[in-house]
């Protein structure tokens, strides 16, 4: 899959730009705070149907401006595919696919499956756990429908039992039945929702450890665990147990909303033992495992967003990564970057094509990236 | 606008209140009664006044009526074994449209729903209950929407009728039943409510 075109209309601090790009590595330049992150923001919101940034739409749009739109044409095998948003806050946000109006956004989620590395990403080491069941859930929505619609159905649920509870908090003869009726619709959401997670992390871990070897200057043994009540006992009986204290307390206390990923190194919590380098690292592989889970099961090549992946790491790091993200077991790749020259030069010393853009105040100005030898034709 | 008269404003302020009736199409209607005979408007606002006024529910199934006993409650043609249970008064309407269902209904008034603060006590649920404790009923068929406050109402009423001696059923779905009742078709809903199926419900059952 390569996203070939991309148009920003009113986006952030673009008021209007295009970009074009023909290679699979495509490398964005520019100082901090000239827009380089929201391009890659751009294809995420495309993909995702909102920011990675978890920014409200209103925040997205240009300053003074009542609107924005992004555009994309994408290469999926044989097929050329287009895909509009167009976002005026207030109103519905209208998303369209090769000319046809979405009608549901959770059905078209997945159709350009995307995984983002951003620096910040290292938090999730540290933040609450819904940080980390919210990765979780993106991974598992971009490739199974029935997760995102099941996902939905549980929130919905679970929201009307912690109003019912609420209200029941101050009752002094609550009437239970209506209680039992939500948990059973709780049932078969919570079951299917836990057994995907529960597979899904036991697929990631071999990748895990196999990109952290990849990009970890040491060997390290790495590991993420699913942490859930539901692995140690069944919904029905948890909810019965929990009824009590739950009333006490006006809200649900067990359930797949208290699930959690706890992120190993040697044996030992991340947050607690690793340098800031093994931390980065971790986060790194997880999201690369992430990447080729993706990959393996939508059987096509998705999209990797790397932003500021290179900040503070040494030629050799670079090359390293530059390397493992040019084999086989990537497609295209966007990568931004602060440094203008840096990277390029690495690139070419590894004797591949790219395709670079300098960001510069909400524009994008295309780079000659002078032709390595073997290829035919650059721009 | 500027209507340069109080009166025609005053209609048509009156009119745009109507739900789908937009300033426009208000204003076409006035102009309209205008041109037409006194008379003409008269009987309109006469009707509409009479059917507010009098128009009440039924005591029995709270369905709209002229009386205090519904049309379809005092036919006596009617199969009183069966009741059929459902959201509102266009579900009525919906489901009587298909000439498929010859039984009585009750109409709930709502969706229980706990985030909009609607509990069990805000729908006609007790008076349902003493209509099914009636010993000539057999069958009660839900036929509420599909969605999670259509099943949330629908497992509650499930559990409150389990200790009568009736039949539960739900309308068959699965059919392409695009989300509310009254919109189904007719040929779709005259199938689901003749193909209607044992209720599935209570703790450790599969969840469908
Ligand atoms: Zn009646």
């Amino acid at each position: 899959m390569n996203l070939e075109i991309l148009k920003l209309t009113n986006w952030k601090n673009f008021a209007s730009a295009q970009l074009t790009f023909a290679d699979r590595l495509v490398l964005l330049t520019g100082f901090n705070g000239m827009g380089k992150t929201n391009v890659l923001d751009a294809i995420y919101y495309l993909c995702m149907t909102r920011s990675y940034f978890g920014l409200r739409d209103r925040h997205l749009v240009r300053h003074n401006q009542s609107f924005f739109r992004l555009e994309a044409q994408v290469k999926q095998g044989a097929q050329t595919r287009q895909v509009v948003a167009k976002v005026a806050p207030g109103q519905r946000k209208e998303f369209e696919l090769d000319g046809t109006i979405v009608p549901k956004r959770s059905d078209y989620i997945g159709t350009f499956p995307v995984v983002i590395v951003a620096p910040a990403d290292t938090q999730l080491a540290y933040e609450g756990s819904e940080v980390r069941r919210k990765l979780l859930d993106a991974a598992l929505a971009q490739t199974d429908k029935q997760y995102l619609a099941q996902l939905v159905q549980f929130a919905r649920l679970l929201k009307q039992r912690n109003s019912l509870l609420r209200q029941l908090a101050n009752h002094p003869k609550p009437d239970l039945e209506l209680l039992h009726a939500i948990d059973y619709q709780l049932h078969g959401p919570s079951k299917f929702i836990h057994h995907r997670r529960k597979q899904y992390i036991e697929a990631l871990n071999p990748l895990l450890q196999y990109y952290y070897k990849q990009v970890a200057p040491q060997d390290e043994q790495v590991s993420c665990h699913y942490k859930s009540q539901l692995l140690y006992s069944d919904i029905e009986t948890l909810l019965a147990r929990k009824r009590s204290q739950d009333l006490a307390l006006g809200y649900s206390t067990a359930g797949i909303q208290r699930d959690d990923l706890d992120f190993r190194i040697d044996g030992r919590p991340l947050k607690q033992f690793a340098s800031q380098g093994q931390l980065k690292s971790f986060i790194l592989a997880l999201k690369l495992a992430q990447y080729q889970l993706l990959c393996t099961q939508r059987h096509l090549y998705s999209l990797l967003l790397l932003d500021d992946l290179f900040d503070k790491l040494d030629e050799h790091r670079v090359t390293q990564l530059l390397c493992l993200l040019l084999s086989q077991e990537f497609g295209q790749v966007f990568i931004t970057d602060t440094d203008h020259t840096r990277v390029p030069a690495i690139i070419r010393n590894l004797n591949h094509t790219f395709v670079q853009y300098e960001i510069l105040q909400g524009t994008a100005r295309p780079i000659a990236t002078s032709s390595a030898p073997n290829t035919t034709e650059d721009e | 606008m500027s209507y340069s008269s109080k009166l025609i404003e005053q209609a048509v302020m009156a009119l745009a209140n109507l739900p789908g009736i937009g300033p426009k199409t208000a204003l076409r209607l006035v102009l309209h009664l205008v041109k037409q005979q006194p008379e003409q408007t008269e009987a309109l606002a006469q009707a509409l006044l009479q059917m507010r006024r009098q128009i009440r529910s039924c005591r029995i199934c709270h369905n709209i009526s002229d009386t205090e006993v519904c049309s379809i409650c005092a036919d006596k043609r009617r199969d009183t074994s069966i009741i059929c249970v459902v959201e509102g008064i266009r579900d009525v309407m919906a489901i009587e449209e298909t000439g498929q269902y010859r039984g009585l209904y009750h109409v709930l008034g709502g969706l229980i729903s706990p985030i909009e603060g609607i509990g069990p006590s805000d729908l006609h649920i007790d008076s349902l209950e003493s209509r099914v404790a009636q010993p000539e009923v057999e069958e009660v068929l839900m036929a509420l929407s599909p969605t999670i406050e259509g099943e949330t109402t629908q497992h509650y009423l499930a559990r409150r009728l389990s200790s009568f001696s009736v039949r539960l059923t739900t309308i068959a779905r699965g059919v392409s039943f695009g989300g509310e009742l009254e919109y189904a078709d007719e040929l779709t809903l005259g199938r689901s409510i003749v193909g209607r199926l044992p209720l599935q419900w209570g703790e450790g059952q599969n969840n469908t």
